[in-house]
């Protein structure tokens, strides 16, 4: 009996441990549900999709992160001055080599190689789809490719003038890490323009809206859905001007805003000429996303991707819009009357009969000693009852018109072309109530950059504004020591350059 | 009672043994030991084998598990004595093994019921980058064979900070209940980590419930109440504070320092703020705690049962914190025919938690922090104000959990085969409405509901074979299978209609267009979040034992596991162990009889160890990353979902191998004088190679890491403990037991062959210890200018990373001479875990009356004083809006033994009270009388077997707990650490508990 039973079992047993032997690998398949491995991706239209927005949505969180496009572009000898903390007093003075964590993130760069990586890696790999989806069509690739290059180039431009000489790294070397040494910003800028242009050829003025560029549903999406989000041919030429005012080539500057000028209105882009609409926080042009936010990294509130952290309103705004006592940055009352020196300016001017700020579009509070910058004050929907919780919407975008506007201006001047510069100067002066701007007896330059700080404050202009003025009026600026010995460029964070051996710290930090 | 033992008392006897109880407390643990049963080394046992008269058969189920107690043919393992930790009031497992499993140390982090706590056998097999390692390095802890499935760190992915996980956070081993055990053994060597496989990498903690016993009915009843005491706390209010900041703004502030000087000190007419400190009022509270459980068992030899039932509630001293612990457990075993045994085991669990109300946990919770400019008020009134706001709202936390096991054993002669199915599942859930007057008037609603499972199919087939009377074999050949699901869904929603609607309501016509759209909050300020992964686990194994005549014992043991978190190139893992035993006693010294016994054993082996993260096997991969610093789960851009590369969570190549565990243990046993004298020693040397480490990469990939496989690290150390029997007569004895365990841990290897690695604060250098801190050597201040040193090269003064010095700067140590003080110049200095831990223990016995008492030390490690370096850093802390610089109403008082530092400029740049110095490090060794019990065992009376003659067992009890802290801290308790030694000091504190007991046998 004992012999039969043991028999039996040993059978069992033995059949039981080779099914298990057969069935084993099987059972240890688990397919992660939180990630796509490698060799399931690229496989689709889908793909195409994520991948793309994947570098857009990188490239938002570099210029986020710690709240960098304001910290690089805005508050950097800037016109904010802080309430209390060390760190950001420490930005505003330029003494970038200090500890503090949120500088020494802001040093890091690895963000902005992030979103270059993932471009690389999309214009490497999205022709792969190609042959797998027939979905995806060469059109809608040659597009998505367009939009990978312009936004690699914007990356690398943007990264030049906060850094100097960058690695360009125009390949993905997927898994791989290779060290490149820092490339001469020229060569770098060089680099950045020829694919701007070339990229511009391929982009459409307008997504999902009958541009000849791109016929149809860009990935089954409408133009509400698209529009103030992708990189457009606008976008292409308003960071190509800036490429070339940043090299003061400044007739380039000139024709590529021509370009812009002839064309915007094929992008559905319009001025903002109304003040009222540039800041009404429910409505205005920084609530919603747009054609006019030209290069547009929106936190819109009706895709639910507003933030609490990293935006500009996280610093600026208190009561009585939010419920913050004070705010970390502010423009002290003396400068706003420095800087708002234009009668009926509606942006902020004492108005003569009351005594009183004529508006509080860009101010409320002017009476304390802080007043809120209210500009940018878009808490989620914009709705006047909003403010308690501080979900921040307002939206980061590259340019508008007006911008352009006085960049032309600007480049009209260095070409000597006076009478183009005022009357894009008067145009952006006159939408904001000025409505008899004199330029008689004045530096037409110091006039279009005063009007730049008034026009674009808050919007992450002042530190590059500044810069092209010191090398336009080398004599007039405080900043012009700093572009001989580098001083305008940021340091470079100890684990960055720990990590390649190749890279050198900007001699001006070495001090 | 009471005039029994005051009868009792009064004889003469009493004089004499308060006088010793008073010269050296002398105790006796064994109160409730059966006579024949030996005192052993108190923590540090070996196991009562063959005695167990629970077993009714060879055949059962828990006497299956429990033959893993001498796994290796050899004893191993350290054994807790469960009986006199029993006695105290312990809610987890973690306080149950602390200080009495040598080489074990627990960090009871918090004295707030319920919370995680962590343990860590022979020291850290890794380096502790985030609060994720932590949970890699956990022991593995079964019950009756079931592998507890634990929490996963998935929530930590969209966490901003890991001071706490999301949902209820309880501590799973709070479910453990120390009546209801027999056995706890610890393993920590090769082949007794062997038989349970990659689970076991970390050391092994066996917990073998109490049995069904067959005959009579027993029941037995435990119970305890007692009382939980907190030390009076020195409360401060806004004038200790302005008093405090005076020095610094005389010396170094400027007018426009005194503009942002913070609102709620200016004014010293607002009563909140400058009257009485009376908050710990409500903070602080005596408060009780209790349990009460029963058992019965009963049945004859072919089936009989065990049901055990318990509550047990446990309060803290602070902030009305409680957990409620209720359990439920019934096994079953059935013979129906003889070769044919089934068991059965459930084991049911309910625990809730009422938690702090900090806002440093409501911050992490909220992922939102409202202007927090002004702290609470020092008021009570004010206090209670905030207090009374909770009751608008809710923070419920419950855990569920169930465990069993379904085993059949078919034995035939001297083969079985036993094939068990288990289950383990756990459910915990969490339910949070704040309303707005907490939350700044945007109130806050969130449900986390996470369930963990783990479904296990063993085949276990065993045979004893005996040639001849000399040679004894056995052999075991098994599988098993455990699949693992780990699984969260999470929502948050902010800012609802009002605060009456205090749920997350949605829309539930699914008709309708906007079908589960949430109705009282806006849609775009609800967050919802799911996460799940599976892991499954398969192993193959055999086991070999052999004895020769008792003087020789060899065991080998063969496996192969295979792990569906490791790549699948390289999923199957060949691991062996072998071990051996030689006892010299039998063989040299059988006529010495001084000499009792004495063995030589040792042991090694290599264990697989379990990857954390199912990312590692998928090789190449893309994931959603698209977040950035405070938002991380930023998952969309204009509505559209995208992916990349994990550049932020670091780059993962192709066929991550599995990371390995070589444990080599040489240790020998020896007792003296019939037993009376014991002493265990054992060196170990373990290895823990091929690790995965997130290496740091050129930042122009865009990674921040990538995992490289090779990171080894070493521990070794010595373990001994020695007990005795100072005393042993009939009436009277003393035992003594000292057991110590000293650890040393080494990198010995970084992956790529690279000799250094920093990860934030920590540096980890080849050849060094992986858990020391990574300072700037302070050497005072510069009073003046003139002070600080010039570079001679240049003439200019020396810079902390470019920032020049100036007067009122701390004075730090510029290592290499280069006038630059940065990272180069930072120093590697002490540890954060102990060098040394070990117990003391005491146990004293006269007829049926006992006193025991414990002392329980942690020396060589140090506490970075992170709270003391905040609260000096002020300024860089006032005007922050983060975690750090929330102010709870803790912050209104005064540590007891409050260092003094130097007055530096704390507007300084170069932020002189920066925590990454030594001068926050301090000594964090400590003493602590942890235990002290007293008890008495009334069976042996004569009235009471008049009274009621089926007891066998009447034992009353007193303990007292946590009673005295000897330690050089001047933050207070040096336990109440984060993982890393930093105390950020938000923890409730610990409280002395003392109890009544009664345990009652039938």
């Amino acid at each position: 009996m004992n012999n039969i039973f043991r028999s039996v079992k040993k059978t069992a047993l033995v059949l039981a441990l080779t099914l298990m032997g057969v069935s084993c690998s099987k059972l240890l398949d688990v397919k992660s549900t939180r990630l796509v491995a490698d060799k399931d991706y690229w496989s689709s239209v889908q793909d195409a999709r994520s991948a793309l927005i994947g570098v857009y949505g990188l490239t938002r969180a570099a210029l986020t992160d710690n709240a960098a496009f304001w910290m690089y572009g805005e508050f950097r000898q800037g016109d904010f001055v802080a309430t209390s903390r060390a760190d950001l007093k420490a930005i505003i003075n330029n003494e970038l080599n200090v500890s503090f964590p949120q500088l020494q993130s802001l040093k890091n760069w690895r963000r902005f190689y992030a979103a270059i990586n993932a471009a690389n890696l999309f214009i490497e790999r999205s022709g792969d789809i190609l042959k797998k989806d027939a979905y995806y069509t060469t059109a809608n690739h040659q597009l998505d490719v367009a939009q990978a290059r312009a936004l690699r180039a914007f990356l690398y431009f943007y990264m030049v003038r906060i850094w100097g000489d960058v690695p360009l790294v125009v390949a993905s070397y997927d898994g791989q890490f290779p060290a490149f040494p820092r490339t001469a910003q020229a060569t770098v800028l060089d680099f950045a323009e020829k694919e701007l242009v070339a990229a511009a050829k391929d982009l459409p003025f307008i997504y999902s809206g009958n541009d000849p560029q791109q016929t149809g549903s860009y990935f089954n999406e409408g133009y509400v859905f698209w529009k103030g989000t992708l990189f457009n041919k606008i976008s292409a030429y308003a960071v190509l001007s800036h490429i070339a005012a940043w090299q003061q080539h400044y007739t380039d500057v000139m024709s590529y805003t021509q370009f812009i000028m002839d064309n915007y209105s094929q992008a559905a882009v319009t001025f903002t000429s109304i003040t009222s609409e540039l800041c009404a926080s429910d409505s205005g042009f920084f609530a919603r996303s747009g054609p006019s936010q030209i290069l547009n990294f929106s936190f819109d509130y009706l895709s639910a991707e507003g933030i609490t952290a990293g935006h500009l309103e996280e610093y600026t705004l208190a009561q009585p819009i939010t419920s913050n006592l004070l705010p970390a940055m502010y423009v002290p009352r003396d400068s706003i009357l420095r800087y708002f020196d234009q009668p009926n300016d509606e942006r902020f001017s004492i108005d003569l009969k009351t005594g009183y700020p004529l508006t509080d579009y860009y101010f409320s509070n002017y009476s304390t000693n802080t007043p809120v910058f209210s500009k940018i004050k878009v808490i989620e929907d914009g709705k006047a009852d909003k403010g308690v919780f501080r979900l921040y919407n307002g939206t980061m975008m590259f340019s508008r018109m007006e911008e352009l506007a006085l960049l032309r201006a600007e480049a009209a001047v260095a070409t000597n072309n006076p009478a183009e510069a005022i009357q894009w100067l008067g145009t952006v002066m006159k939408s904001r109530g000025i409505s008899n701007p004199v330029f008689n007896g004045k530096d037409l330059l110091d006039e279009v950059f005063k009007e730049r700080r008034r026009e674009l404050m808050g919007e992450g202009w002042r530190w590059y504004d500044q810069v092209r003025y010191a090398r336009l009026r080398p004599g007039k600026s405080a900043l012009a020591p700093l572009l001989q010995n580098g001083g305008i460029y940021w340091p470079l964070a100890e684990d960055v350059l720990n990590a390649n051996h190749l890279l050198v710290q900007n001699p001006y930090w070495n001090k | 009672m009471r005039d029994h033992l005051s009868k009792w008392l009064s004889e003469k006897k009493r004089r004499w043994i308060l006088s010793l109880v008073a010269t050296c407390c002398i105790c006796s643990q064994q109160a409730m030991a059966k006579g024949y049963k030996l005192l052993l080394i108190p923590r540090d046992s070996t196991p009562a084998v063959g005695t167990d008269t629970t077993v009714i058969s060879r055949n059962d189920v828990i006497y299956i598990i429990n033959r893993k107690s001498a796994p290796s043919a050899f004893k191993n393992n350290d054994t807790l004595d469960v009986n006199h930790v029993a006695l105290f009031p312990y809610t987890s497992l973690q306080q149950m093994v602390k200080g009495n499993v040598r080489g074990l140390y627990t960090k009871e982090s918090s004295g707030e019921p319920g919370t995680e706590q962590f343990m860590f056998i022979r020291g850290l097999a890794t380096p502790l980058l985030t609060k994720k390692d932590v949970y890699q390095v956990q022991p593995a802890v079964y019950i009756n064979g079931v592998p507890l499935i634990q929490d996963n760190t998935l929530i930590f992915d969209i966490q901003n900070n890991d001071y706490n996980r999301l949902g209820p956070a309880f501590n799973m081993l709070a479910t453990v209940n120390p009546d209801n055990i027999q056995d706890i053994q610890v393993y920590k060597d090769a082949t007794a980590i062997s038989l349970f496989g990659p689970r076991g990498a970390n050391g092994v903690i066996n917990i073998i419930t109490k049995n069904a016993t067959s005959g009579t009915r027993k029941i037995s009843v435990n119970s305890y109440f007692g009382l939980n005491l907190y030390d009076p706390v020195y409360t401060t209010n806004a004038q200790y504070e302005n008093r405090f900041r005076r020095p610094f703004y005389q010396q170094y502030g400027h007018a426009a320092d005194s503009l942002s000087y913070p609102s709620y000190l200016r004014d010293s007419s607002n009563a909140a703020y400058f009257g009485n400190a009376n908050w710990s009022d409500y903070y602080l509270s005596n408060t009780m705690t209790h349990s009460i459980n029963a058992s019965i068992s009963g049945g004859s030899d072919r089936a009989n049962f065990r049901f055990f039932g318990d509550k047990t509630q446990a309060n803290g001293i602070a902030d009305n914190t409680r957990l409620d612990k209720y359990t439920a457990s019934f096994l079953v075993n059935m013979s129906p025919i003889k070769w044919l045994m089934a068991s059965a085991m459930i084991n049911a669990n309910r625990l809730d938690r009422v938690r702090n109300t900090s806002m440093q946990d409501r911050f992490l919770e909220t992922a939102y922090i409202p202007d927090i400019s002004s702290p609470l008020a020092p008021d009570k009134s004010a206090y209670h104000d905030y207090l009374s706001a909770f009751n608008k709202g809710f923070d419920r936390n419950h855990l569920n959990s169930i465990q069993g096991t379904f085993s059949l054993i078919f034995a035939f002669n001297k083969v079985r085969y036993t094939s068990r199915l288990l289950y383990d599942y756990n459910e915990s859930l969490r339910d949070v409405f704040w309303p707005s007057t907490l939350m700044d008037g945007a109130n806050y609603a969130s449900n986390y509901f996470g369930n963990n499972q783990r479904v296990g199919f063993d085949n276990v087939i065993d045979y004893t074979y005996s040639p001849s009377s000399d040679h004894k074999f056995t052999f075991e050949a098994g599988q098993s299978f455990q699949a693992d699901l780990y699984k969260y869904t999470y929502e948050r929603a902010y800012k609802g209609i009002s605060d009456r609607i205090k749920v997350n309501i949605v829309n539930s016509d699914p008709n309708s267009g906007g079908y589960l759209s949430p109705l009282a909050f806006a849609n775009q300020l609800v967050y919802r979040y799911i996460d799940a992964e599976k892991q499954r686990l398969l192993s193959f194994y055999g086991n070999i034992n052999y004895n020769y005549r008792d003087l020789y014992h060899f065991t080998l043991t063969l496996r192969n596991d295979g792990s569906s978190l490791v790549s699948p190139a390289k999923r199957w893992l060949f691991t062996p162990a072998v071990g051996g035993e030689w006892n010299l006693k039998n063989q040299f010294l059988r006529d010495k009889y001084t000499i009792s016994n004495w063995t030589l054993h040792a042991s090694w082996g290599r264990t697989g160890r379990l990857l954390g993260d199912d990312r590692y096997a998928a090789g190449p991969q893309y994931k959603v990353d698209m977040g950035w610093t405070g938002n991380p789960n930023a998952y969309s851009y204009a509505g559209v979902a995208g992916l990349s590369r994990p550049y932020s969570y670091g780059w993962i190549g192709d066929n991550v191998a599995w990371p390995v565990t070589d444990i080599l243990t040489i240790g020998t046993d020896a007792s003296f004088y019939h037993n009376r004298l014991r002493i265990a020693v054992d060196y170990y040397s373990k290895d823990d190679r091929n690790m995965l480490l997130p290496m740091p990469v050129v930042a122009e990939s865009g990674y921040s890491s990538a995992y490289r496989s090779g990171l080894h690290v070493n521990n070794h150390g010595v373990e001994a403990g020695i007990s005795g029997e100072v005393i042993n007569t009939a009436k009277f004895q003393w035992t003594l037991g000292i057991s110590a365990a000293y650890n040393e841990n080494t990198l010995k290897a970084l992956p790529g062959g690279v000799k250094e690695f920093v990860a934030g604060d920590r540096r980890f250098e080849v050849g060094k210890a992986v858990d020391q801190f990574w300072v700037y050597e302070n050497e005072g201040i510069y009073n003046n200018a003139s002070d600080i040193p010039l570079n001679p090269k240049t003439g200019s003064p020396l810079t902390f990373k470019g920032v020049a010095f100036s007067a009122g700067d701390a004075r730090w140590k510029d290592v290499n001479g280069d006038f630059i003080v940065n990272d180069k110049d930072k120093v590697m200095k002490g540890h954060s875990m102990p060098v040394y831990t070990g117990s003391l223990d005491n146990n004293f016995k006269y007829g049926p009356f006992n006193i025991s008492f414990s002392f329980y030390f942690a020396g060589g490690m140090n506490i970075l004083n992170q709270k003391a370096a905040a609260r000096y850093d002020f300024i860089n802390h006032d005007g922050q809006s983060n975690l750090e610089s929330v102010k709870d109403i803790t912050w209104w008082q005064r540590d007891k033994d409050q260092k003094n530092y130097p007055v530096y400029n704390p507007w300084s740049a170069v932020i002189p009270y920066r925590a990454d110095q030594d001068l926050f490090l301090e000594n964090g060794s400590f003493v602590k009388l942890r235990s002290l019990s007293l008890g008495y065992d009334l069976a042996g009376s004569k009235w009471l077997k008049a009274l009621a003659p089926g007891i066998t067992r009447c034992y009353v009890y007193a303990t007292g707990n946590n009673l005295l802290t000897f330690t050089k801290y001047s933050g207070g308790d040096p336990e109440l650490t984060y993982y890393n030694g930093y105390d950020n000091g938000y923890v409730i504190p610990v409280p002395k508990t003392y109890t009544v007991g009664l345990k009652l046998d039938l």
